[in-house]
């Protein structure tokens, strides 16, 4: 494991989401060298990475890639016009844009922990998602508007996490200008690092959430 | 000298090194160095403005905001980034492969686009390849540091690559034909040689650590940052139709209809921005550059105030007058311009010297003469990460890049790390440049 496979995981979380760059990394790092590069992946980056650790972790136990399938949020979605979306995870905001029909505006709020080239994030979604400043994304609130984040751990006991891009935008005034404040958990495996980047949230933030496979 | 031409030519010099000094003030200080000319030329009764204004070569400028609108339209189609993302996967993410074809890549798309967007479309993918591999400062600074000195030999292979080739063609000097045949060889080789000298014998890459999985992480991390970009055929179908357009234009038109470079240029670019007219509206408000043409009008003016003192017409004679056999006369001459291009960067150089090669140009076949002309501007804008906008530009990029090296220090691309590749960039194109033009002279002609 090269000294430089940790700019390399942060540039992969800050433009795929910490959980979704954690499953290609252990996924290439099990295929090309077996468990023992998952074991050095989690020895090196684990500390630095508490998602990547968990995911490594559960790899070692057997879990591989979550199988994605928006439909179903699609569906609950009906009716909604505008999706203003907190926070990265490529593997789950792909299938969503795929599954929603293309009358829905989608937005990604610019804030991150990291420097994502944000012009190369949005050239993935051919044109189906916008980006919104963090002081501007109340402009895309209303009746038929979702605020969606995506949160991390909430099949487990040690809490939930969202990045702390949420916090910004959540609270009591926003709560009344959504239709629905929607948390979508995307890592379905258990925290054992206290995972910093991440900041612990309350379910209750949320009008819905969407538990993970 | 007399006191007309050491005024003017000590005004044009100031200004130049002034802004070279100051470049958070570069535009203003030129505009205010050409006012003032313009100003010093009226009350000395050496030229009216209109004179003046009257030498500026404004199909050159039409040819340089026709090319970068042009290039803004290619750059759309995520053409070139997508081409980079081929090419580390093509060079397997090894770090010797990726020097090497990135040099080699950035040659190409040079000449078809500015120096500018070129690097403005390639950078990202490899720095984000870099930041993927791990690597040391070393092996950035000279992989970089190569391809800077590739884009620079990209711009002088062809003739609408760069500014000193543009002016060729803006003026008549050589057609395209006749520049594009004599420019391809010598800066094909130039760029093989430095590609074969950095790798065999510099050796950047030999402290990356490069294994199998780090290979297999950055190919796949990168195929999932690109994973949806598609390119824009939109976009690029007119730009490809317009390129063949305007080579056509270039290459088959008889000089009869009168269809000048640069008119042949503003058509081309018309129809690939006409072709999306929303965008190309866009295109046109917000990306013109207005700091080169801004740069270059205030520098023609100042130009062309010496020239009408006087002082390049005796610069000529004083060098044909030299005591050197003919031959030797035009290598002083090379090395002249590939040095001052060096301290005062292309524009000024190639301007002021292009005056010089004109009287070079009576006594010697021509070609050989102008041809030599844009490659030692070639070589002098590789000299010093300052002789050449491209270089600043690279620089910047790294920096937002916050790039770490092995260690985890922030890698710094500046004057003092280019300056090894420069040198190296800077010799070995003067001396295929000079080879090249004493066997073309020595032959009687183009090669």
């Amino acid at each position: 494991m090269s000294g430089g496979t940790d700019q390399a995981f942060a540039l992969a979380a800050a433009e795929l989401g910490m959980a979704s760059a954690a499953w290609l990394f252990t996924a290439e790092a099990d295929a090309s060298e077996g468990p023992e590069a998952v074991q050095g992946l989690r020895d090196v980056l684990g500390r630095n990475w508490p998602v990547l650790d968990a995911v490594c972790a559960a790899w070692q136990s057997g879990a591989r890639p979550p199988r994605v399938d928006a439909t179903g949020l699609a569906q609950r979605l009906t009716g909604i016009t505008r999706v203003v979306v907190v926070g990265l995870e490529v593997r789950w905001l792909d299938a969503l844009v795929k599954a929603l029909p293309a009358s829905v505006r989608v937005a990604l709020v610019r804030h991150s922990e990291f420097s994502p080239d944000w012009e190369r994030v949005l050239a993935n979604f051919g044109g189906r998602v916008e980006l919104l400043e963090l002081s501007e994304f109340q402009s895309w609130a209303g009746q038929r508007s979702v605020l969606l984040s995506f949160v991390y751990g909430a099949g487990g006991a040690e809490g939930l996490f969202a990045l702390s891009a949420w916090v910004r935008v959540s609270g009591p005034d926003v709560r009344t200008q959504f239709r629905q404040l929607l948390g979508w958990d995307v890592l379905s495996v258990p925290l054992s690092i206290y995972p910093r980047w991440l900041v612990a949230v309350s379910a209750t933030d949320f009008t819905q959430l969407e538990l993970a496979e | 000298m007399n006191a007309e031409q050491l005024l003017f030519a000590a005004l044009l010099i100031c200004v130049i090194v002034l802004q070279a000094a100051l470049p958070s003030l570069r535009l203003l200080i030129v505009l205010a160095g050409g006012a003032l000319t313009c100003l010093a030329c009226v009350v000395l009764k050496v030229a009216t403005v209109a004179q003046l204004f009257a030498d500026v070569p404004w199909d050159v400028l039409v040819i340089l905001v026709a090319l970068g609108l042009y290039a803004e339209r290619l750059a759309d189609s995520r053409l070139f980034g997508l081409a980079s993302v081929g090419v580390t996967r093509l060079a397997g993410a090894r770090p010797v492969a990726l020097t090497a074809l990135f040099s080699f890549g950035t040659y190409l798309v040079s000449g078809v686009v500015n120096n500018i967007t070129a690097l403005l479309v390639v950078l990202p993918v490899l720095l984000s390849v870099f930041a993927l591999i791990g690597v040391t400062r070393r092996y950035t600074t000279w992989t970089l540091g190569l391809m800077l000195v590739a884009c620079n030999l990209g711009g002088a292979a062809t003739p609408i690559g760069d500014f000193p080739a543009v002016l060729l063609l803006g003026r008549g000097t050589l057609s395209f034909r006749e520049y594009l045949a004599g420019a391809v060889l010598p800066t094909f080789l130039a760029v093989w040689l430095l590609i074969g000298l950095v790798v065999l014998f510099v050796r950047p890459a030999r402290d990356v650590v490069s294994t199998g999985l780090s290979r297999r992480l950055t190919l796949a991390t990168l195929g999932a940052l690109y994973r949806g970009v598609k390119l824009d055929w939109a976009s690029l179908w007119p730009a490809l139709v317009a390129m063949a357009l305007m080579l056509a234009g270039w290459l088959l038109a008889p000089a009869s209809w009168g269809l000048t470079p640069e008119l042949v240029c503003w058509v081309g670019a018309g129809v690939a921005l006409l072709a999306q007219p929303r965008s190309g509206e866009r295109l046109l408000r917000t990306r013109v550059d207005v700091e080169s043409a801004l740069f270059l009008l205030a520098l023609f003016l100042m130009v062309a105030a010496v020239r009408r003192t006087g002082l390049f017409t005796e610069a000529a004679r004083w060098l044909t007058s030299l005591p050197l056999p003919p031959l030797a006369q035009v290598v002083v001459f090379l090395v002249v311009a590939a040095v001052s291009t060096g301290l005062f960067s292309a524009g000024p150089s190639m301007a002021a010297l292009l005056e010089v090669a004109d009287v070079l140009s009576k006594q010697h076949p021509a070609e050989p003469i102008y041809i030599g002309l844009a490659l030692s501007v070639c070589a002098g804008s590789s000299l010093f990460l300052t002789a050449a906008t491209s270089g600043p530009l690279t620089q910047s990029l790294v920096e937002r890049s916050k790039l770490k090296d092995l260690r985890g220090e922030r890698v710094r691309f500046g004057f003092t790390e280019f300056l090894p590749v420069g040198l190296l960039g800077f010799s070995v194109i003067l001396l295929v440049n000079i080879a090249r033009t004493v066997w073309a002279l020595s032959a009687g002609g183009a090669p």
